[in-house]
């Protein structure tokens, strides 16, 4: 059978590797791989192996980029004096597809987690800092993930930041358009009337 | 599969997969138990929030003897404790107690004082205004307590002697008398916080001197643990304590 062969468990075990993938998933993109035509599989293992070569961090603001410094950071046109920090690069991605900021991001890498013992210096924190320390930034947006790591790591980032006299604002929480307050949990509704706005 | 029904406080949380989560839990009648949220992260599943570390939350699950990994039902908020969420200071200390909580307890091990315990010490710590250090050396002491790992401080932990004034401190036992090998100096300020701390179960007390006695107890909750505690480390970077 040829689920036993080595090549093709090895195969089988590389898709497993990546997220959201589980073992029927895999099973069926390297069967898929290997019935398509070899252009199929020369052309993904190509892109992978480019892509891997050519994207780095940014050596301003952390996020993957292809040239040094990204697109963003190079854009003359953004507006360098606000800075928006996210996670992970999936957060800068996230935030560029809605299409309104026009600011630049820092990536953080993670978030504070004590209990898993990770501390600001495991971290892009000094960074930043060092971002602000060099002038020209008057605001800086937390866009951290609302759990208890991302509110602790939103917490130390103000208390760091403040103390260069920079405006430190938090992304906004509630109730998701579109959604029903009946659907919505208890804290997200408390989290949306204590950030009430005026109309 | 039998369903039950619990009380427990989220102890860790790690990504399981692009929408799943490994949520682990105290809870009194299974002690420390790890559950797969299935779809948790899903914005329509509305389960994320009541899975945030600290939450003291109701639950209901699939139990099976066989599995190291139980299946979550549903899950509703008791307590966020937002005093505590909401203030860098206790937001990092507040991860030694659970740290020691998820080291203490036992899968599947009733542990009703355990959890008691915990629960009251995050409702005070929620409403404490003096040093998280001393709340998290206090939480720390009666949870080591409450599983049976207190340091010993009416008697010297390496002879066994009678002592009133201890003037050290062994990491592998408690107080030590002048005559016994220490691992650090105890001072009487230290001694009598550290007795003030252990003594009171209901209530940290509200102490203004404390000597060096969080890093006394850290020392001996990773001895005692036989654990590298995280938190510590992170919390030494943040305040270098």
């Amino acid at each position: 059978m040829l689920i036993h062969v080595p090549s093709v468990e090895r195969l089988i075990e590389a898709f497993r590797r990546l997220p959201g993938i589980g073992k029927r998933t895999a099973e069926r993109l390297a069967l898929h791989v290997l019935s398509a035509p070899a252009e199929l599989a020369e052309t993904l293992s190509d892109a992978v192996r480019d892509a891997r070569s050519r994207i780095t961090t940014c050596d301003i603001c952390g996020n993957l980029t292809e040239a040094n410094p990204c697109t963003i950071c190079a854009d003359e046109r953004r507006d360098h004096s606000v800075v928006c920090v996210v996670e992970r690069p999936a957060g800068a991605m996230a935030i560029e597809k809605g299409g309104t900021y026009r600011g630049v991001y820092h990536v953080l890498h993670g978030v504070l987690n004590p209990l898993e013992g990770i501390g600001p210096a495991e971290l892009k924190i000094e960074g930043l800092l060092e971002r602000v320390r060099r002038g020209g930034v008057r605001e800086v947006i937390v866009a951290t993930n609302t759990t208890a790591e991302g509110e602790t790591t939103a917490l130390y980032l103000s208390k760091q930041v403040s103390a260069l006299n920079v405006a430190v604002t938090r992304i906004a929480h509630g109730v998701p358009m579109g959604g029903g307050l009946e659907y919505t949990d208890d804290q997200t509704l408390q989290r949306a009337l204590e950030g009430r706005t005026r109309l | 599969m039998p369903q039950e029904r619990t009380e427990a406080i989220v102890l860790r949380g790690v990504d399981f997969s692009e929408t799943s989560r490994v949520v682990t839990f105290l809870s009194p009648h299974r002690g420390r138990m790890a559950c797969l949220a299935a779809g948790a992260k899903r914005a329509k599943a509305g389960m994320a929030a009541s899975l945030d570390t600290f939450n003291r939350v109701e639950l209901v699950y699939y139990w099976k003897d066989s599995r190291t990994m139980q299946k979550l039902g549903e899950v509703a908020l008791i307590d966020g404790y937002p005093g505590i969420k909401n203030d860098l200071a206790k937001a990092v200390y507040g991860a030694l107690p659970l740290e020691l909580a998820y080291k203490i307890a036992h899968e599947n091990e009733p542990s009703p004082p355990l959890y008691a315990t915990m629960v009251t010490g995050l409702e005070s710590f929620a409403k404490w205004s003096a040093g998280p250090d001393v709340h998290a050396t206090w939480q720390g002491l009666q949870l080591l307590s409450a599983a049976g790992f207190a340091p010993a401080l009416d008697h010297c932990a390496r002879c066994g002697r009678k002592v009133d004034t201890p003037t050290g401190f062994a990491f592998d036992g408690g107080a030590t008398c002048s005559n016994c090998p220490t691992d650090r100096r105890l001072t009487p300020t230290g001694f009598a916080a550290l007795l003030a701390l252990s003594g009171s179960r209901e209530f940290c007390p509200p102490l203004e001197q404390t000597g060096d006695i969080f890093e006394l107890f850290c020392g001996f909750a990773a001895r005692q643990l036989d654990s590298d505690l995280r938190s510590v480390r992170v919390i030494r970077q943040i305040y270098g304590q």
